[in-house]
């Protein structure tokens, strides 16, 4: 119960996720999958842990594996002062209540022939949380929580907007008052002029609820935004961590430092001027990753020694953590 | 500089059994040789359909119903969309880059096949000379080991790579302009970067015109030096990039870059301003302007008279919105 008292809600230790690759009809295992290689972080209460990183970096593995959707290969994941990560399967669904995940595509993560009350309501009586006579207040109460009238629950989810189906999504996550969310790329299926509003819904939320977030997007400065910490993976390990005005201002990792100078920002002025790092090559196979510093191929300062080596992920000072040997 | 490419008043309708849908409504737009402009826009504001248009690459039930395309200062939308002279200009001097490198290759063509047949076509260049040509092209777009990753298939390329094939497809036969439709959507960030950085580069180099299509305001920022907005079929506000992302003047405009966050901006000090509403649904729109429901600035007028024709506010700098921002804020 020590985690639980000091004001951290998840505590990662070693996380691995390997997953097998089989061939044959046998289906023996010819290789592995590294998709979680070894990672520690912490997520504090009613922070929000951001998670970036390019697609197959194992960011939305590492969030499942929080969820217990996938059962770790080794690593503890200490949820609330419990360590979760080898409980039994019939422990989970209590364990669930208290977890909420918000997906990326809100085309694909309704059931179409649901009604839109349904969706929202279905947490509710799966985990027996309210009874027939208050389900309906409860479900009207969640829909004004994000924003929708609750007069619209009898319909199904194409007669809703992108931006709606995804108030829906938050809606349903949020059913169970969980403590903490996951948002696995909530907004990039959504238009421009739309991500603000859910970003802003989201941001909101976490103030009158008291919410923890763990916030996964490829997108940088969406990131950057919403998170009061960054974790930067690549290929199944995090390459650096700190508090996001830190990543921006201090970037010490070179693959952060790519990485944010790799997104163009909206000011012609301003980006003449900015330093331009563009990577060689393309990220490699999780399955074959370089020895050493995964990053060592691609790596503008790279040494003999970063193929060696795996660079533990190490504390500088103040709480920016930076796996590199260089820096 | 000649404009190379001069649309003027450009209409595509679909008719749609739901009613009418004028996906493009009077889009005017140049472009400068070896110029790059960005047009940018939510989904389904046209941007994509105005493109295609230019090539009259438009099927039923849609219908380009006006407007004049001038190339090369002649007006090819006289000329038949399946004629041998627009076939002539598409995909050769005109040619376009998409956004799904997976579905604008043929799987079961090689990469060869599929860049030398638009040389042999186009350039009535033999086989021989045509792969020689694909192999320069592959090594010019930094596809390594070009020799003999041309005979693989689609498939056996990564996301990035296949992006290059259709740069270099894109680029086979010298065109005067380049029309790249999302060109990084689909891909990562770091390999955004290198495919944005080799596609100005090269048509740099060739002198050749680039309009990207994006809804990315950064890579427009990056990369254009002029830029159009279009909503709802119409363009709202053109200009050059750096007045346009300085002194936005059209309030679509305006929202758009207050609801995008930037780099280093965090919530405590700066919180986005979302556009509240949806984009309007193209049927049957209203007579006046499109953007008026999720308009901060509106007034009377813009609910009397019809959608404001562009006019002018800066040098080279139009809007198409009655208010005057600038004085009103």
């Amino acid at each position: 119960m020590n985690t639980a008292q000091n004001g951290i809600m998840v505590e990662v230790n070693n996380l691995k996720m390997y997953f097998p690759i089989t061939r044959g009809i046998l289906r023996h295992k010819v290789g592995e999958v590294k998709a979680v290689d070894d990672i520690d972080f912490t997520i504090k209460r009613n922070e929000t842990l951001g998670l970036v990183g390019e697609s197959g970096c194992g960011k939305t593995t590492t969030g499942r594996c929080i969820l217990r959707l996938y059962n770790p290969t080794s690593g503890s994941i200490i949820f609330d002062g419990t360590d979760i990560s080898k409980m039994p399967e019939r422990n989970l669904k209590p364990l669930r209540r208290s977890m909420g995940t918000i997906f990326q595509d809100p085309y694909g993560s309704l059931n179409p022939r649901q009604r839109a009350g349904g969706i929202v309501g279905d947490p509710l009586k799966v985990h027996h949380l309210a009874d027939k006579s208050e389900l309906n207040d409860r479900v009207a109460a969640l829909f004004r929580l994000v924003g929708l009238d609750p007069d619209m629950s009898d319909r199904v989810p194409h007669e809703f907007s992108g931006g709606q189906r995804q108030r829906i999504g938050v809606a349903r996550a949020l059913a169970c008052q969980p403590k903490l969310v996951i948002c696995d790329e909530p907004i990039s299926a959504l238009d421009v002029s739309i991500q603000a509003q859910i970003i802003n819904l989201l941001e909101e939320l976490q103030e009158t609820l008291g919410l923890t977030y763990l916030f996964i997007a490829h997108d940088l400065a969406v990131v950057q935004h919403i998170s009061d910490r960054v974790a930067v993976m690549y290929l199944g390990r995090i390459m650096e961590l700190t508090t996001s005005e830190e990543l921006y201002e201090n970037p010490l990792h070179p693959y952060t430092q790519a990485l944010l100078s790799a997104i163009p920002i909206p000011d012609p002025i301003a980006e003449k001027t900015r330093q331009r790092i563009v990577l060689r090559g393309e990220v490699p196979s999780p399955a074959n990753p370089p020895t050493g510093c995964h990053f060592h191929p691609r790596c503008q300062i790279a040494v003999g020694e970063c193929s060696e080596q795996r660079p533990p992920l190490r504390d500088i000072g103040g709480g920016h953590y930076v796996a590199c040997i260089r820096v | 500089m000649a404009a190379v490419l001069d649309v003027r008043d450009l209409r595509t309708y679909f008719h749609t059994e739901y009613g009418l849908v004028k996906a493009v409504d009077g889009v005017s737009f140049y472009i400068d040789e070896g110029e790059i402009i960005g047009i940018v826009g939510e989904s389904g504001c046209g941007k994509s359909v105005s493109m295609l248009s230019t090539v009259q690459l438009i099927q039923k039930p849609g219908e380009i119903v006006g407007g004049k395309v001038v190339f090369n200062g002649e007006d090819i939308l006289q000329h038949e969309a399946n004629g041998p002279t627009m076939r002539s200009i598409r995909g050769s001097k005109i040619s376009f880059i998409f956004q799904e490198p997976m579905t604008s290759l043929n799987p079961v063509l090689t990469i060869n096949r599929q860049i030398t047949e638009i040389l042999e076509l186009h350039l009535d260049m033999d086989k021989h000379a045509a792969r020689e040509r694909a192999i320069e092209l592959l090594k010019m777009v930094g596809v390594p080991d070009a020799g003999s990753r041309i005979d693989d298939y689609p498939h056996q390329f990564s996301g990035g790579m296949r992006q290059r094939v259709m740069i270099a497809m894109a680029l086979s036969c010298n065109p005067m302009i380049i029309i790249a439709d999302e060109p990084t959507t689909a891909v990562d960030v770091t390999t955004q970067a290198q495919l944005l950085e080799l596609m100005k580069d090269l048509v740099t180099r060739l002198n050749t015109a680039l309009i990207i299509v994006t809804h990315n305001l950064g890579v427009v920022a990056r990369y254009a030096q002029r830029i159009y907005v279009m909503y709802a079929g119409r363009i709202v506000e053109s200009g050059l990039s750096e007045v346009i992302f300085k002194n936005p003047c059209h309030p679509y405009t305006i929202g758009l870059l207050h609801s995008v966050p930037r780099l280093g901006e965090k919530r405590t000090l700066k919180k986005l301003v979302p556009i509240y509403g949806l984009p309007p649904n193209l049927i049957d729109m209203p007579p006046y302007c499109a953007f008026l429901p999720r308009c901060t600035y509106k007034t009377e007028r813009c609910e009397k008279d019809p959608w404001p024709e562009m006019r002018q506010v800066g040098e080279g700098h139009y809007i198409s919105c009655y208010v005057d921002i600038r004085e009103t804020s």
